[in-house]
């Protein structure tokens, strides 16, 4: 039972197999020729791109501040937060990427995490851009107001004027030199400022303290401006240095690269796709065409095997007919015999009559003498004489020899020859059923006993048939049909017989629906090698030309198509029982078609 | 020489500007900076989600989100003093002493960063630190949202605005709206700058003019009057040296950052309000406004200001006291 199974489920699961291959390729292909997020990647772009511009413009704020043009931090402040909240934005993206990509996630997120920290650079320098700025505008804002106090101002209002005019001249000269320091930035100039420097607060001993005072304040301030200019300096050097623009060029570019990485391999799989589905949509339109193909042939095949079995029911009912005619012909050629025997009884007993009919004759006409004599009619006492005498003579011969009881018996057995071939003819019609009926209730004890009369000049007078008929009910079906095949059968067992024997009819309840009838010779039985194939058409065990092989066959049929069975047990040696199972009621209708042929046949 | 000297100020800073070429300076950009005011007003109306500034104020004001139930946000902000609690030091949970001067909540939302050392670089953010401080409220979220999640009214207003109800981070987001509706405009001072000239006395306005000139907008200036850029505290006198007692507190942003240059660098604090959120300072003690405004000028100017216009000065700083609610503070 395995081994049919396995051999039955291995294309389905080879097909199965290949089909899921090919869909799984199929969604593949699909799957990534999606995986380009164009969205997220046009957000990432666009994000890179405010990064960058916040990034100039913070080194322009810077600047502006730087010169004054900015006159308060706000701005500067200002992109921190935003720049924070994008450089957020732009990590949620990348780690959307991620997804399709692990090279991404690992190159991308550490050059975001780089310009991180770029940007934590950048605003820890711009914090301390603004504050030294504060202090350097505000130092270099208090100069020219110190240096104008200590030359010409209240202070030094109290002092000798030659004091005086040296102060001033000392104070203008270190505001001009750090100016001009701040100017033009090289060391000389800043020694000379250096040097101013000292050189005024040495000489601040000779003022007094208030004045001391604002020289020191004054000085601070230069101090000051000197430490904050170089703060400032390396301030801006560094916010140059800090390469956040080059960061972002170089995220953008692994992001272009990326997503053109992205696109080239989706190129690719596009291609591969359109490629795939030509694939597929070619076997398709071949398992197509194939099926058409098939179909066309099945087409044909279909027709060729109509008309095969056309023919064949053709030749199948020219055979039915002609065993039905040899049939007949048997049938003839005995019942011919089984009326003749009677008829010759019949016409012998008629010859007698006809003779026994001439002494009749004369009796009545020497009668017919006598009478006219004694009338008086005739006087010629010798011809009354001689006709008295033969009429004596004829009487006596009829009363003595019983001739009337002769013939009367002789026409009794006459008729009873006629009935004997009116029965023939009667069993012959009720056999042949001519009426056609094709379900009529019908005895079969009655069928039995007609296919036994008509069987009689098969039967001889060798064969004993014995009855062991159980009471069954009527069954609905074709009496024709189903006489022929007792008659088959019967003449089957008859022939089995070599010489004397013995045919047993039974009739009995098969079930409660189904009558069984059974024939039983004691015949010669059927080999077992051959049994199988009784029933097979066109097989016979009979001379050529003695039989067509198809009385079995018809008969299976016959019962076949009544819902029955025939079923056969056979002992070589001592004899053959062939039961016939038939349901009361047909269980199926026998196929219109198909019954009309047969019918029509049998 | 002089005219070197008297040369408008971005003269000298020219060389540096080579540096930076690509950016232009135009003639219009010099008028328009010197048109300007450094100090800018605060807008008028806020835009925000008024169901979150109303959630964020019940919260602001819950001692629940402190350990022993004592402390909300509002004992030190206390909005009726300014958005202070005017202690040198706040009172924490358990009685504990804060080490260092609670800044006023008000236009809090102007600052750049939060905190006098800027380690908060949102109000978000600093939302979560007085939580979990063991001398502020002493307590964690796991018990600040067990504790909430478990007030049923509280819970409802919650899940009405936030799919995820009592979180941390809605909380957060809560109290930082709320916190960003606690802005002050309509100062006589700002006033002034829209337009209206008669908002201010001419004292006031000479006081303006002074804490231009001297320099103190140097720092406090944008909106916030500050609150936008750190600064050392003692850039030309050591300030700590001489006020004596230093703790780590003083160390200012280096406390976050590390980097020797951040010692004694703080946040510059606004001057919104400043009228009101005495005492002053980090370490609270500059107990007036006129000594506070002494000790700027002496250790960020280093200058000699007149008495007569520190005067003019701190009539100014009062000018900029603003409105919450349309009433002022």
């Amino acid at each position: 039972m395995k081994v049919p199974a396995l051999s039955v489920s291995r294309p389905v699961l080879l097909y199965g197999t290949v089909v899921t291959v090919l869909i799984g390729i199929l969604m593949l292909l699909v799957a990534k020729t999606r995986t380009v997020d164009f969205e997220t990647h046009n957000e990432i772009v666009n994000l890179l791109r405010q990064l960058k511009q916040l990034d100039a413009e913070w080194n322009a704020d810077v600047l502006r501040s730087k010169m004054g043009l900015n006159i308060d931090y706000d701005p500067v402040a200002s992109p921190l937060p935003v720049i924070e909240g994008l450089e957020v934005a732009l990590a949620e993206r990348t780690r959307k990427l991620d997804e399709t990509s692990t090279r991404v996630r690992t190159e991308l997120n550490k050059m975001l995490d780089a310009h991180r920290e770029l940007i934590a650079r950048k605003t820890a320098t711009i914090e301390q851009f603004k504050s030294q700025n504060s202090i350097l505008r505000n130092s270099l804002h208090y100069l020219p107001v110190a240096a104008d106090d200590l030359g010409s101002g209240a202070i030094s209002a109290a002092l000798p004027a030659a004091k005086r005019a040296e102060l001033e001249t000392a104070a203008s000269g270190l505001l001009s030199a750090t100016m001009t320091y701040l100017h033009i930035a090289d060391a000389a100039r800043r020694e000379r400022v250096v040097a101013l420097g000292r050189a005024l607060s040495e000489g601040s001993a000779q003022y007094p303290a208030d004045v001391r005072e604002r020289i020191n304040i004054y000085l601070a301030h230069v101090s000051t401006v000197l430490r904050q200019d170089d703060i400032g300096k390396q301030v801006l050097a560094e916010l140059a240095a800090v390469p956040t623009a080059n960061s972002l060029d170089t995220l953008t570019d692994t992001y272009a690269a990326e997503h053109e990485q992205l696109l080239t391999g989706q190129q690719r799989y596009r291609g591969l796709l359109i490629g795939f589905s030509t694939l597929l949509l070619l076997l398709l339109a071949y398992y197509g065409w194939r099926l058409v193909k098939s179909y066309r042939l099945l087409n044909r095949t279909n027709g060729d095997l109509r008309q095969a079995n056309r023919l064949l029911k053709e030749s199948q009912l020219q055979l039915v007919q002609s065993e039905k005619m040899s049939a007949l012909g048997q049938m003839v050629a005995g019942i011919a015999h089984e009326i003749n025997t009677p008829l010759a009884f019949v016409k012998g007993t008629l010859d007698v009559v006809k003779e026994n009919l001439a002494l009749f004759d004369g009796l009545a006409q020497s009668s017919h003498q006598v009478a006219l004599w004694l009338r008086g009619s005739t006087s010629d006492k010798s011809v009354m004489v001689r006709n008295f005498d033969r009429v004596e003579k004829m009487a006596k011969e009829a009363v003595e020899e019983k001739v009337i009881e002769e013939t009367t018996r002789l026409l009794q057995n006459g008729t009873r020859g006629i009935d004997q071939i009116s029965e023939i003819v009667i069993n012959l019609k009720n056999f042949s059923r001519l009426d056609r009926a094709r379900s009529v209730e019908y005895d079969v004890r009655e069928g039995l006993e007609s296919t036994i009369v008509i069987a009689k000049n098969v039967l001889k007078n060798k064969i004993v048939i014995e009855r062991e008929f159980d009471e069954i009910p009527a069954v609905i079906c074709a009496p024709s049909q189903i006489n022929q095949v007792f008659l088959n059968l019967i003449t089957n067992a008859a022939q089995a017989i070599a010489s004397e024997g013995r045919i047993t009819l039974r009739t009995m309840m098969y079930d409660k629906e189904t009558i069984r009838i059974e024939v039983e010779d004691d015949g010669a039985g059927i080999p077992p090698e051959v049994l199988p194939k009784i029933f097979d058409p066109f097989f016979t065990t009979k001379e050529i030309g003695k039989g067509t092989g198809m009385g079995l066959s018809i008969s299976y049929k016959i019962i076949q198509e009544h819902g029955g069975r025939i079923l056969v047990d056979s002992e070589p040696g001592l004899g053959t029982t062939f039961s016939v199972l038939l349901p009361l009621q047909p269980s199926r209708q026998p196929d219109a078609d198909e019954a009309d042929d047969w019918l029509e046949a049998a | 020489m002089w005219s070197v000297v008297r040369a408008p100020s971005w003269v000298p800073r020219l060389g540096v500007a080579v540096a930076w070429s690509s950016i232009a300076v135009t003639t219009t950009g010099l008028v328009a900076a010197q048109d300007r005011e450094p100090i800018r007003p605060i807008p008028i109306e806020t835009k925000l989600d008024s169901r979150k500034v109303s959630l964020g104020e019940k919260l602001f004001h819950d001692r629940r989100l402190s350990r022993d139930n004592t402390i909300a946000c509002a004992s030190c902000h206390d909005l009726t003093k300014g958005g202070t609690d005017r202690l040198p030091f706040s009172i924490g949970v358990g009685g504990a002493k804060g080490t260092i001067n609670a800044p006023t909540v008000f236009n809090a939302a102007f600052n750049f960063r939060q905190f006098w050392d800027g380690r908060a670089s949102s109000l978000e953010e600093q939302a979560t630190i007085p939580i979990h401080d063991p001398i502020e409220m002493g307590s964690n979220w796991k018990d600040v949202v067990s504790k909430l999640g478990g007030d049923k009214v509280l819970r409802a207003s919650f899940n009405e605005i936030y799919p995820d109800g009592v979180q941390p981070k809605n909380i957060q987001d809560a109290i930082a709206t709320f916190e960003r509706s606690l802005t002050t405009p309509n100062s006589r001072f700002d006033r002034y700058l829209r337009g209206n000239k008669s908002a201010l006395t001419g004292e006031e306005l000479r006081g303006y003019e002074l804490f231009k000139n001297y320099g103190c907008v140097a720092c406090h200036q944008g909106v916030n009057v500050g609150g936008n850029m750190f600064q050392r505290f003692g850039v030309m006198d050591d300030y700590l040296s001489k006020r004596g007692a230093p703790t780590t507190k003083d160390l200012g942003r280096y406390n976050v950052t590390k980097n020797e240059t951040d010692k004694f660098v703080f946040k510059v604090p606004s001057l919104r309000n400043v009228a009101l959120t005495v005492p002053y300072f980090h370490d609270g003690s500059a107990g007036t406004l006129e000594e506070a405004v002494t000790v700027m000028i002496r250790f960020q100017l280093g200058r000699p200001v007149p008495e007569a216009d520190k005067a003019l000065i701190v009539k100014f700083l009062h000018t900029l006291t603003g409105e919450y609610k349309g009433a002022p503070l």
